[in-house]
């Protein structure tokens, strides 16, 4: 279990992570959620000993960060690279060697994974000679070569065909099944719905939302509703009793206030829009996301005329 | 820190780097050039011309044209033919303004290489000569024929004055002058001078090559692993410590590979093409100070390729790289441009002081210890200075490199700087 307690960390005069606590157990997949700069990275980094956080502990199975955890620790970064002029199996032997794995023990295990990527024969190319989505692979192997017991995965899908993508999950599900504790940071909301046990949403450096999936959804908003329609849905957003949510082509979700009810949405609905489905729905992920960092149906909206005056130009 | 991690780095570095297509380049051409640019002028310049050059003279005094036609046909070229063909061009009376111009069209039509014109200058017959060619920059033609008149003038003026010109021969002839080296332990080395000199210019130009070979791909390194952001897999790997020991490490393997091979190739060509006396006693006098210019040249290395981490680890771009490793390279030049002062007055007192100025200490003592060794005292304590430096700046450049190497982007500020080094 890792348990981190009340992390800091200031960069210049910008509080990037501002009192952050989270408990990533065994056997679950831990979601760490926010927007871009909301201090994701930056707590990943603390997690893995690059940087030190200015306030605050971390402790690995309840003992502080030493040579032995970082040993424990896999990662994969966010922004990746790797040596381009480099070949493979030498450069997965590489980060093996470093995490102490034994050359020989690597080897197998090197080999055997690059099998279950589709990538068997490509073991003497150089880097720069896979794709990127191959490329990502790699480094996808880097972070678990040495069996770690602590996993770190930081918007592992990105990048990856759909193919790959559910490959990808196979693997987590099954680190979880080992009982290994996992973080797993991304912005793709369906995919932590469905993937994630507990989640935390962190925005400019402070946990907003933490605890299970379903407790989240549950606590968020029992009052959102969901719009199947034709017609130009846009005032959606603007009625009087929406409180926030987003507005598609033909499909609305809306976060409606807590007095308010589809009983009283329903007649601002019948004359505007032909209406196929609606329905009383916890809110989503990805909505409860979009409305908890503050982007509001308004500002949406105004984006998007703002852009669009902007091209008609 | 981990022993183990800090070795995988090392090798590593030094696999990646010495299996790379720019570090084999460099060490076959770095000897090939610095042989190409010492070495091949001096031996085209040596070669006389290969083929026949013919020369047209229109002699106004008479008095030359035979003796020196004879004197200089007689010198031959490998093959036989005559080096100098001379043709008069007043043959069959003609009058010296229309050889002249006969001459010239002959030059300019490529026939002929030249005219020498030969007149007298004043009362007493001192010949005035003139070479008209469309290339009157040919040096070897021009002082092989001016040594030759000025020797005829005088042999003819000593026949009027009726000398002997055996005599003659025997009063000019040559005097050669060799050097002999006096050194405390009271041998004499007839090595040669240059010979000496040159060894401890090699070395300070090898420890320039080698610093500036390895120094700007590890730079290049380094700027890789930050802009693909390899350093954040490397640093949550291992230390940041770790990671600047291995590098070093690394690097001190890539730079003994290479003088190594050049020390190799060296020796075995010293020996192969000059087996003589001179050599081996030159080669004695050098292995007397082989062990100091090692220390210098390991110790400038180290202090030198700390610098450069702690100086790459700061910028971000390739375009950064090339400036700051271009002023560094220009600090390591600076002494190899002050050789030529040290070898003629390697005591004065500015070379010494300059001698512990750390970035200068390797390339000057280098030269000092093979051209006129320096107290023993003033070794010591440049060696000392240096050592203390070179531990100065390793640890600078671990508190620097430990920090900057995360920092993507954003050049820090020198204060930023300080405070890293200060900062625990």
């Amino acid at each position: 279990m890792i348990v981190a307690e009340h992390l800091s960390k200031n960069f210049a005069n910008v509080h990037a992570v501002d009192d952050v606590s989270l408990e990533i157990r065994p056997g679950e997949i831990f979601g760490l959620l926010g927007p871009n700069g909301a201090g994701k990275s930056t707590t990943i980094r603390m997690l893995n000993n690059i940087i030190q956080p200015d306030s605050g502990t971390i402790i690995y199975d309840g003992e502080p960060f030493s040579d032995r955890v970082r040993g424990k620790i896999g990662y994969l970064p966010e922004e990746r690279g790797l040596y381009q002029k480099a070949r493979i199996l030498e450069t997965i032997l590489y980060f093996a060697r470093l995490k102490g794995v034994e050359e020989k023990v690597a080897k197998g295990r090197a080999m055997s994974w690059l099998h279950r990527f589709d990538l068997q024969g490509s073991e003497r190319r150089r880097v720069e000679e896979l794709s990127k989505g191959n490329q990502q692979k790699v480094q996808i192997i880097i972070a678990l070569m040495h069996e770690p017991t602590y996993v770190i995965l930081d918007e592992p899908a990105s990048g990856l065909d759909p193919v790959n993508q559910e490959l990808l999950r196979e693997i987590v599900d099954k680190l979880r099944a080992e009982e290994r504790i996992i973080l797993y940071s991304t912005h793709q909301m369906e995919l932590a719905e469905r993937l994630c046990n507990r989640i935390v949403l962190i925005n400019k450096g402070r946990v907003v939302l933490s605890g299970s999936v379903e407790e989240v959804r549950t606590r968020y908003g029992a009052n959102n509703v969901v719009v199947e329609f034709q017609g130009d849905g846009a005032f959606l957003g603007e009625l009087p009793l929406v409180a926030g949510g987003t507005v598609h082509a033909n499909y609305a979700e809306l976060n409606l206030r807590p007095e308010a009810s589809i009983n009283d949405l329903l007649p601002y609905l019948t004359d505007r829009l032909r209406i196929s489905k609606i329905e009383k729905v916890r809110p989503t992920l990805k909505a409860i996301f979009i409305d908890t960092v503050g982007r509001s149906i308004e500002e949406v909206e105004r984006s998007t005329n703002r852009t669009s005056t902007e091209a008609a130009r | 820190m981990n022993r183990g991690r800090i070795w995988a780095i090392a090798r590593w570095e030094y696999l990646q780097k010495v299996r790379s297509k720019g570090f084999i380049i460099s060490l076959i051409l770095t000897p090939v050039l610095i042989t190409a640019f010492s070495v091949i002028p001096t031996l085209l310049a040596d070669q006389g011309p290969g083929e026949t050059q013919i020369v047209g003279v229109v002699d106004k005094t008479g008095r030359f044209l035979r003796p020196l036609k004879e004197q200089m046909e007689s010198r031959k070229l490998p093959g036989g033919q005559p080096v100098y063909l001379l043709v008069d061009y007043m043959m069959g009376g003609r009058s010296p303004d229309s050889a002249l111009a006969e001459a010239d069209r002959a030059a300019l039509g490529e026939n002929i290489e030249g005219t020498l014109v030969i007149q007298a200058s004043d009362s007493l017959g001192t010949p005035q000569v003139i070479y008209r060619s469309p290339n009157p920059s040919n040096f070897r033609l021009i002082s092989t024929f001016e040594s030759a008149i000025g020797r005829l003038n005088t042999e003819l003026r000593l026949r009027e004055m009726g000398v002997d010109t055996a005599a003659f021969a025997r009063i000019t002839e040559d005097v050669e002058l060799t050097t002999v080296k006096v050194s405390k332990q009271g041998e004499e080395e007839s090595g040669g001078f240059l010979a000496t000199f040159f060894a401890g210019y090699a070395g300070s130009f090898l420890l320039m090559f080698l610093i500036l070979t390895t120094g700007q791909s590890l730079v290049r390194s380094l700027v890789e692993e930050k802009s693909n952001r390899i350093m954040e897999l490397l640093v949550g790997a291992s230390t940041p410590q770790e990671l600047m020991w291995g590098k070093l490490m690394g690097l001190s393997g890539l730079g003994l590979t290479q003088l190594f091979v050049w020390g190799v190739l060296g020796l075995g060509a010293i020996t192969n093409f000059s087996a003589s006396e001179g050599v081996n006693a030159w080669l004695q006098s050098l292995y007397a100070v082989l062990p100091y210019i090692l220390v210098y040249m390991a110790l400038g290395y180290v202090f030198y390729a700390a610098l450069f981490i702690g100086v790459g680890s700061l910028v971000t771009t390739e375009q950064e790289a090339q400036v700051a490793t271009s002023y560094l390279v220009m600090l390591l030049v600076i002494p190899v441009a002050f050789a030529i002062v040290v070898v003629q007055n390697p005591d004065v007192g500015y070379i010494r002081v300059l001698s512990y100025v750390p970035l200068f200490t390797p390339s000057l003592m280098m030269i000092r210890v093979v051209t006129k060794m320096p107290p023993l005292w003033e070794v010591m304590a440049t060696i000392g200075m240096l050592l203390v430096s070179t531990v100065f700046v390793v640890w600078a450049a671990g508190r620097i490199f430990r920090t900057a190497i995360l920092m993507y982007g954003k050049r820090p500020s020198f204060g930023e700087i300080m405070r890293w080094m200060k900062a625990g």
